[in-house]
């Protein structure tokens, strides 16, 4: 229990120091002290319009991003089985890139609230499909991983081929498929919010019948439960999830994968603690590799994909050679 | 209570695989399903669980109870230890307190014979102390009634004369077994009743 609380205050307080990188340490030619002032007493207006406008909405939507990943790696990995479990990797971050690529290139119009709905829409096919795919081809959890890997990057490829096609400027195409929290406004933050914490709700509520689902489809209906619906409705929130993550800040790689595992071995298996636990954890990871993409090559940003791959290619490596 | 099965027929993909299949079985007793391969033990038994469809009339439990059901194939749940398996097997008893639920939990580990694994990993163990995990689980279930298909297979003979005298024990405690299984002699050793198919048809019923 003290170790569970201790690691809780980690998490808290790193996520806090790094807030604070965040808010006082850019890019601009704004000193420390200046931005702390202007944090608590806005006057010149430059400043200011950074700090509020800038850096908080981009630190605000980078935890919301994260934690819509975070949640939705844990979803994914109860509700199919699979260690390797991913929103970005099984193609369903994907579905949603390839509808905003195609708002990007100006050849359908979405603003504001519709980009999102139209973005959980790309990420609701995807990950539908896959439960079909499930449920009628009777999928292995290894074959599944194959299959979502095959549909990630057809939907990639796709999306790229859409942006290049409309001329969209090459710094937004790469925040779009490697991830960026450039463009972060209020609008943004206040819908990305509503919409993680109603699907942390559902999740919560739903999670009594998701731990089942990891014995197995066959002894989990010999409990009374229906383990198609029950993936349907996972697999559902898990859309709404990448849908916000990618509308937020594009496909950030394999924030989704490691939070799960990285919440399990500091909190345990206990579901309210998982599913909460793997939200904080991907927010944290998002934050941190945004304050490097931010800083480490300023003024040039570098994509957000960067470090989160740096983290997550040699755990899934690690994951890969577990797995029997 | 006593479970019947009345002139129980099953096609699938039309073929025929249960043919006119009756027997009658007694409360607190370990029943064996025998016969050689494809000739119905397993249709038989996920008939009788209702994993199958089949007309309502021709099989009487005896209980609204329903069955705990152990299949053939058992693919291992990830991320899960040996504790926490057994505990979704309380999934349906919604009813059950905190602190009875966990000393009934801690009392299948011990009668199973598992209770120094609880925090391992399920993954990493060994085929036989799966199966006892397993068996826990479907325990844990509470149910009158329990059917195992094959639960032996790919155990060596030693651990696997230890798992009929597990089943034993468990029988003793008042459940009703069924147990498909290719052991012939073990089952003859341990069941009160066995049931013999071949081609779909019931050949013989012995009580032992």
């Amino acid at each position: 229990m003290i170790r569970i609380i201790a690691n809780w205050l980690f998490l808290g307080s790193t996520i806090v120091v790094l807030s604070i990188i965040g808010i006082l340490v850019g890019s601009s030619d704004v000193g420390i002290s200046e931005s702390l002032s202007e944090l608590f007493d806005p006057t010149d207006t430059v400043i200011s319009t950074i700090i509020w406008e800038i850096r908080l909405p981009r630190l605000c939507l980078s935890l919301l991003a994260g934690g819509c990943l975070g949640l939705a790696g844990t979803l994914i990995q109860l509700s199919t089985r699979s260690p390797l479990g991913d929103a970005n990797l099984f193609g369903i971050g994907g579905g949603s890139a390839l509808v905003l690529a195609f708002s990007m290139a100006g050849l359908v119009i979405f603003n504001g609230i519709t980009l999102l709905f139209a973005s959980i829409a790309g990420a609701l096919f995807v990950s539908w499909l896959l439960t079909g795919l499930i449920a009628s081809r009777n999928l292995t959890p290894t074959r599944l991983i194959l299959m979502g890997i095959a549909l990630g990057s057809l939907m990639v490829a796709v999306s790229i081929s859409v942006v290049s096609y409309g001329r969209v400027f090459p710094v937004q195409a790469i925040g779009l498929v490697a991830g960026s929290f450039a463009a972060s406004t209020w609008e943004m933050v206040r819908l990305s919010l509503i919409a993680l914490l109603f699907s942390l709700v559902l999740s919560l509520t739903l999670s009594g019948r998701i731990r089942p689902m990891l014995i197995g489809d066959t002894l989990t209906r010999t409990l009374g439960i229906n383990p198609f619906k029950t993936r349907v409705l996972a697999m559902g929130i898990v859309a709404i999830l990448t849908g916000t993550s990618v509308y937020a800040g594009g496909m950030v790689a394999f924030v989704g994968l490691v939070s799960p595992h990285i919440a399990r071995r500091l909190f345990g298996n206990a579901i309210y603690q998982l599913f909460i636990g793997s939200t904080v954890i991907g927010s944290l990871l998002v934050l941190l590799a945004d304050q490097v993409a931010r800083l480490l090559a300023a003024p040039t940003e570098l994509p957000i994909g960067l470090t989160t791959t740096l983290i997550g290619a040699p755990v899934m490596i690690y994951l890969a050679l577990k797995i029997k | 209570m006593t479970i019947s099965v009345k002139n129980l027929n099953l096609v699938l993909h039309n073929h025929p695989i249960l043919h006119n299949v009756s027997f009658t079985l007694q409360k607190g007793t370990l029943t064996g399903i025998t016969g050689p391969n494809g000739s119905g033990k397993s249709t038989l038994l996920k008939a009788l669980c209702g994993e199958l469809r089949t007309e309502e009339s021709s099989v009487n439990l005896g209980t609204n109870n329903g069955i705990a059901y152990l299949p053939q194939d058992l693919e291992d749940p990830p991320f899960l230890t040996v504790a926490e398996v057994v505990d979704i097997g309380f999934y349906a008893t919604k009813n059950l307190h905190k602190d009875s639920k966990n000393k009934r939990a801690s009392e299948l580990l011990k009668l199973c014979g598992i209770e120094k694994l609880a925090c391992r990993g399920f993954s990493d163990l060994s085929a036989g102390e799966k199966k006892r995990v397993w068996l826990a689980f479907i325990l844990a279930q509470d149910k009158e009634v329990i059917a195992l298909d094959e639960p032996f297979s790919s155990i060596d003979s030693v651990s696997r004369r230890g798992f009929y005298q597990l089943v034993r024990s468990v029988v003793d405690t008042g459940k009703t077994v069924l147990l498909v299984s290719h052991d012939n002699d073990l089952i003859e050793n341990y069941a009160d009743k066995i049931i013999m198919l071949d081609k779909g048809h019931l050949v013989h019923k012995d009580s032992a």
